[in-house]
């Protein structure tokens, strides 16, 4: 049954709806309307669908950000499912200032537009992979400036595209792999072939033996292991559900994950005089 | 008052029905989101009233509560199970706890009064007038003509409303205003002119596509039509001009609206009959301010005023001489 919370709601619930059937290739019993999507979230959206990947929720609202996002955000985040939220509103009702904290939450948006056709106005994602940006803010802060900016670019890919964001930020650690081991080969710590090896060799061969650096076997250790978790992660299929939902969760960690390994291998390296250089 | 503890129990919001003789059907999201912030911080403080009826529990004060709980997802709510009342009782409860409550629209009071007539009629055996509606339903006696006039539309235009309303605001059109403002004027046009009666639902659907277009631009024009209907009998206009200008407006196939045929029919004699009300206010204040000998308490500038009007009634005579 209907649970009418905005002017206009059940107007729009039924473009949308049949919008996302023609994308989706959906049924009529596809669609839950008005439905728990779990019983620790305190949101009924106005109706939702399950992705191969993903939960997908909407919810109609007479403005870009609803108030029910704020109740619902933070129980979305802990349930350990994929589940992406958008919101849907009418074209002219978009205000920037709400659009802004929709993409800082990681809620996306449709519009309903005067023709009554619909269109993405911004991309969300599953919350279990959203990082807030203040907390990314938060884990960069004493990384060098070069690779502070490089990270938020790829913070950016993130946001919209987490396993990408997440593919880009292991090359980012490659490059810089790369050229501290340059540095390294030049100061003689290492020799020539160490330029040639792949990045898990580089550190495993190389520089975690290299007697220069025997003071810092913690952080490159951290830094082997984030690239053999994360360095590939895109290319592997989930075989099961469950693999997906840590799949997807993984995203979020390993994007931590790989900041906090660069903070330790950056206070490290500095300790030897080697500094952590992105072009 | 104690709450009779046997009567209050914890249901779950998917067990309660909406009343069936509630006839809000819209609500707005700004007033359900300030009361669902509040329920998701504290709960539902002040319980729900329901009866029940064949198993299921019907809402009878506390629609806004329950459509937030099931947004919020809540499992149980406080409920108070009230005895379930006969069909006039329900209706005039919805009358008395929503309507002032909630600043009902006209649609919504509307949709139902005429039943609430009904009952009314069939239990006291004769037909409520004005004040006893009005007593019974706690609306004004204008609230209830203005739904008169909306109840006495043919049932097409109810649908045609309802279906506005549903939609977003920003893309409604037609408003209960709208409607309230057409049916009064067209009554009066009807009165003073029953040859329109036989046309006047094609006359509605006229007046409805032009304000749609845009061609009749304003809910308020509708009242200098009733004006021009009324002009014969107010203002001598000659009848045949009215109808004429009238046929005007209710016409298809032009893009004549109100407020054009009304500056060009009848708005300067409108114009000059406020004007000679105005005139006859200051000749007996002039005449009385002498009679009285309070000349010298006349200020400058009411004086001045008055000798620019001196100025145009000399040019005024000179010119009419």
């Amino acid at each position: 049954m209907s649970n009418v919370f905005a002017s206009g709601e059940e107007y729009q619930i039924e473009i949308a709806i049949s919008y996302f059937k023609q994308i989706y290739s959906l049924s009529e019993a596809d669609i839950h309307r008005n439905e728990a999507i779990h019983k620790d979230i305190p949101w009924r959206p106005s109706f939702y669908f399950k992705q191969k990947y993903s939960i997908m929720a909407f919810e109609i609202s007479e403005r870009p950000f609803p108030a029910i996002f704020y109740t619902a955000y933070a129980s979305i985040m802990t349930v350990h499912q994929p589940i992406i939220v958008y919101s849907i509103c009418t074209d002219e009702n978009i205000k920037a200032n709400e659009v802004k904290d929709l993409q800082r939450h990681g809620f996306g948006l449709f519009t309903i537009n005067p023709d009554s056709t619909v269109s993405k106005f911004l991309d969300g994602i599953p919350l279990i992979q959203h990082i807030p940006e203040h907390e990314f803010l938060d884990e960069c802060n004493d990384l060098p400036p070069k690779i502070k900016g490089r990270l938020r670019e790829v913070y950016e890919i993130y946001k919209t595209q987490p396993q990408s964001g997440l593919s880009e930020q292991t090359a980012l650690v490659e490059e810089i792999v790369n050229n501290v081991t340059k540095q390294m080969v030049k100061k003689a710590w290492l020799p020539e072939t160490a330029l040639k090896v792949t990045l898990a060799n580089k550190l495993r061969q190389h520089i975690l033996p290299c007697p220069n650096c025997s003071s810092a076997t913690s952080s490159i250790a951290g830094l082997i292991s984030f690239v053999a978790d994360y360095r590939n992660m895109i290319h592997h299929s989930p075989k099961s559900q469950k693999q997906l939902y840590d799949k997807i969760h993984s995203c979020q960690h390993g994007f931590r994950e790989g900041i906090k390994r660069l903070k330790l291998f950056n206070a490290d390296m500095k300790q030897i005089g080697i500094t952590l250089k992105a072009t | 008052m104690m709450l009779d503890e046997k009567k209050l129990k914890h249901i779950s919001p998917d067990e309660i029905q909406p009343n069936p003789e509630n006839p809000r059907v819209i609500f707005r999201q700004e007033e359900l989101e300030s009361l669902m912030t509040s329920i998701a911080k504290i709960g539902i403080q002040v319980p729900i009233s329901v009866y029940q009826d064949n198993g299921k529990y019907y809402l009878l004060d506390g629609e806004r509560r329950w459509r937030c709980a099931k947004k919020l997802n809540l499992n149980k709510i406080p409920a108070l199970i009230q005895e379930k009342p006969t069909e006039l009782e329900n209706l005039l409860l919805m009358y008395n706890i929503h309507a002032l409550r909630e600043q009902w629209d006209y649609y919504t009071i509307a949709s139902k009064l005429q039943r609430i007539i009904e009952l009314f009629t069939k239990e006291k055996k004769y037909n409520p007038n004005e004040i006893e509606l009005s007593e019974a339903t706690g609306l004004t006696r204008g609230q209830i003509r203005r739904c008169q006039l909306l109840l006495n539309m043919p049932p097409h235009y109810h649908d045609l409303l309802l279906e506005e309303l549903k939609l977003p605001k920003s893309k409604q059109k037609l408003s209960e205003d709208f409607f309230i403002e057409m049916e009064r004027a067209l009554k009066t046009v009807i009165n003073r002119f029953p040859e329109f009666k036989p046309k006047i639902d094609d006359i509605r659907t006229t007046l409805i596509e032009k304000f749609r277009e845009g061609v009749i631009s304003a809910v308020t024009d509708f009242r200098q039509l009733a004006k021009m209907a009324t002009s014969v009998q107010t203002l001598g206009i000659n009848q045949d001009t009215v109808i004429g200008a009238l046929h005007e407006v209710f016409a298809t196939d032009n893009m004549t609206n109100i407020k054009d045929t009304f500056k060009s029919t009848v708005e300067f004699e409108y114009d000059e009959q406020k004007a000679r009300k105005q005139l006859v206010f200051l000749t007996e204040y002039v005449e009385e301010v002498i009679q009285d000998q309070h000349i010298e308490q006349l200020d400058n500038d009411f004086m001045n005023e008055l000798k620019e009007l001196y100025i145009h009634l000399k040019q005024l005579f000179e010119a009419n001489a």
